[in-house]
């Protein structure tokens, strides 16, 4: 380092040593762009997703994915402990801005307002989805923004 | 809503600066000559361009972009100053086809639903590139020689491959049976076409490759057959981490006579032969220390393939071991930037972890093969190294990365209906 500081008049040097930073910093700011981006990002999802969450006696499930597992198992994205409930019990998927439901061959079934679903059904505001003892609104989110 | 990229104009009157004080360095050191005003000129205008179509293009994810811009400028310079100044122009060229190719890619891929429901086609572009490998490259090679151009198809399987593995879990959910036996048909798809690429990966005699085309096979798997049925925990990762030790070690003892001598040789006892490349490597980046000889002040482009299998080594002694670093860190951003914003579906979520297995092991295979960490392989490093059937796959890659931070879930139809719905209720 001492014979760096020693030949540091040399303007090339001292050009190498400021391309080295300035890069080092340009890909900080792009950095910083990025952590910008993502609150974008979760603006524009909560547009595509319609805001929509799930809610169930005051507990929200916000829906920050366009595939939502509805299950008993670790593994699913809203996790129940029932019995009733299957591992993989029912699975919500967003498709051109519409929320669906679709039952996965669970033992208890899935209903909607009520009627067991068998074939994927487009969810809407104030929907009541039933799984096992579970029941569960859809609702809109007031606007929140929701990271995944 | 802002609908342009956040911080566009500052963000690239940075990478401007960058580019300008990078081509400042190149003309200071090697003097004002005409190819020294052809790659000022080409670095700056392809900045602005880029620049301008982006911010007219794309609303979101600018971060891939940006970082592309950055990456392809250096690469161009460095390129274009192994040895001293000569415009690169064909790796210039390669570098406008990928950002293009990236560009186009992402537009292709931005809806998972719908790129997802294109897979028979990925399956036929696959087959199609596996057959060209057999009957065209001639000889078990990997190249086709069309007489003004070679071109490398086995990397245009790498994008097509990511395609194949990644999976949503709408598909894996659906089962079908045979003889009792639950299977999903996407697996089996996707080990078979694993198990062909392992097949003319041995018949091209092309085994550097292998390791990048497994990692991407590996995280495919992981993905639909572990990660639905357990957690990521721990005791899970090390249990992964333990299987591919021992992929690794299986693999090794049973590599071919030619990957045994480069596993065992001693590259300073054989200087002349073996460890030619190696030992130049090796002693370039030693010559370079931390701020390099200068741009075109190093030996190194006299040895075969300095630009592509050991191009990490030349940068170092030319540019110096911080801009060899940096380098490779702003091409490992490209796939890190995924964290930043994480991908909303699972399909996208799968094409980011095979790209960033894609990159990580080529830059990993290259610069321990350049450092005597491991045996050569030949692999290029992603937007650096010369080669434009590299280029273009790196681009393809890159768009995946861009969809999955700005995913699109609705498709004309659906806006369409969207906006008759709404005029219904209204």
């Amino acid at each position: 380092m001492t014979e760096f500081f020693q030949n540091g008049q040399n303007l090339g040097e001292l050009l190498s040593v400021f391309i080295v930073v300035f890069v080092d910093f340009c890909a900080l700011m792009i950095l910083l762009a990025a952590g910008r981006e993502r609150k974008r990002g979760d603006e524009i999802w909560a547009k595509e997703a319609k805001g929509y969450m799930l809610s169930e006696h005051g507990t929200i499930y916000p829906l920050g994915a366009a595939e939502i597992i509805i299950g008993r198992h670790p593994s699913a994205d809203i996790r129940f402990s029932d019995k009733e409930i299957s591992r993989f019990h029912a699975i919500l998927t967003l498709s051109d801005g519409r929320w669906h439901i679709e039952d996965l061959g669970s033992g208890s079934g899935t209903y909607v307002n009520g009627v067991r679903i068998k074939t994927p059904r487009t969810l809407h505001r104030d929907d009541e989805i039933r799984i096992g003892r579970r029941s569960l609104r859809v609702i809109k989110g007031n606007g929140k923004v929701v990271s995944q | 809503m802002n609908k342009r990229p956040v911080s566009h104009p500052i963000l690239m009157f940075l990478i401007l600066i960058a580019h300008s004080a990078m081509l400042l360095l190149v003309i200071l050191t090697l003097g004002f000559s005409a190819e020294a005003v052809k790659l000022t000129c080409a670095v700056l205008a392809a900045d602005f361009v880029g620049s301008m179509i982006l911010s007219l293009v794309h609303r979101q994810a600018c971060t891939v972009d940006m970082v592309l811009l950055l990456v392809l400028g250096m690469s161009t310079i460095y390129q274009s100053c192994f040895g001293g100044v000569h415009f690169a122009a064909k790796h210039y060229i390669f570098g406008i086809l990928a950002f293009i190719a990236c560009q186009l890619s992402y537009l292709l891929v931005r809806n998972p639903i719908r790129a997802e429901k294109m897979k028979p086609f990925w399956y036929g572009a696959f087959f199609v590139l596996v057959g060209a490998i057999f009957f065209l490259t001639g000889e078990r090679g990997i190249w086709i020689d069309l007489g003004f151009i070679t071109i490398q198809p086995s990397e245009f399987v790498k994008p097509v491959f990511v395609l194949i593995c990644a999976s949503s879990i709408s598909t894996q959910l659906r089962k079908k049976t045979f003889l009792g036996i639950h299977y999903v048909p996407d697996n089996l798809a996707m080990l078979g076409c694993t198990a062909v690429i392992v097949v003319l990966q041995w018949w091209c005699r092309d085994l550097g490759s292998l390791p990048t085309f497994l990692a991407v096979a590996g995280f495919g798997i992981v993905f639909r057959f572990f990660y639905l049925r357990e957690k990521m925990s721990l005791r899970f990762v090390i249990f992964l981490c333990a299987c591919a030790c021992v992929v690794c070690v299986v693999a090794l003892k049973f590599a071919p006579d030619y990957v045994q001598d480069r596993l065992h040789s001693d590259i300073w006892a054989d200087m002349e032969g073996h460890g030619y490349q190696q030992c130049h490597a090796l002693t370039a980046i030693a010559e370079g220390g931390w701020f390099g000889k200068g741009a075109g002040g190093g030996l190194l482009h006299r040895v075969f393939a300095s630009d592509t299998d050991i191009v990490f080594s030349s940068i170092c002694e030319e540019w110096g071991l911080f801009s060899g670093i940096l380098t490779v860190v702003l091409v490992l951003f490209l796939p890190a930037s995924v964290l930043t914003v994480p991908p909303r579906s699972y399909y996208h979520a799968g094409l980011a972890a095979g790209v960033a297995s894609v990159f990580v092991v080529q830059m990993a295979l290259n610069i321990f093969g350049s450092c005597n960490i491991i045996p050569f392989t030949g692999v290029t490093i992603p937007f650096i190294s010369q080669g434009g059937s590299s280029m273009l796959s790196s681009g393809i890659l890159a768009g995946f990365l861009k969809a999955a931070q700005a995913p699109v879930l609705t498709t004309k139809d659906g806006r369409k209906k969207a906006a008759e719905r709404g005029k219904q209720s209204a």
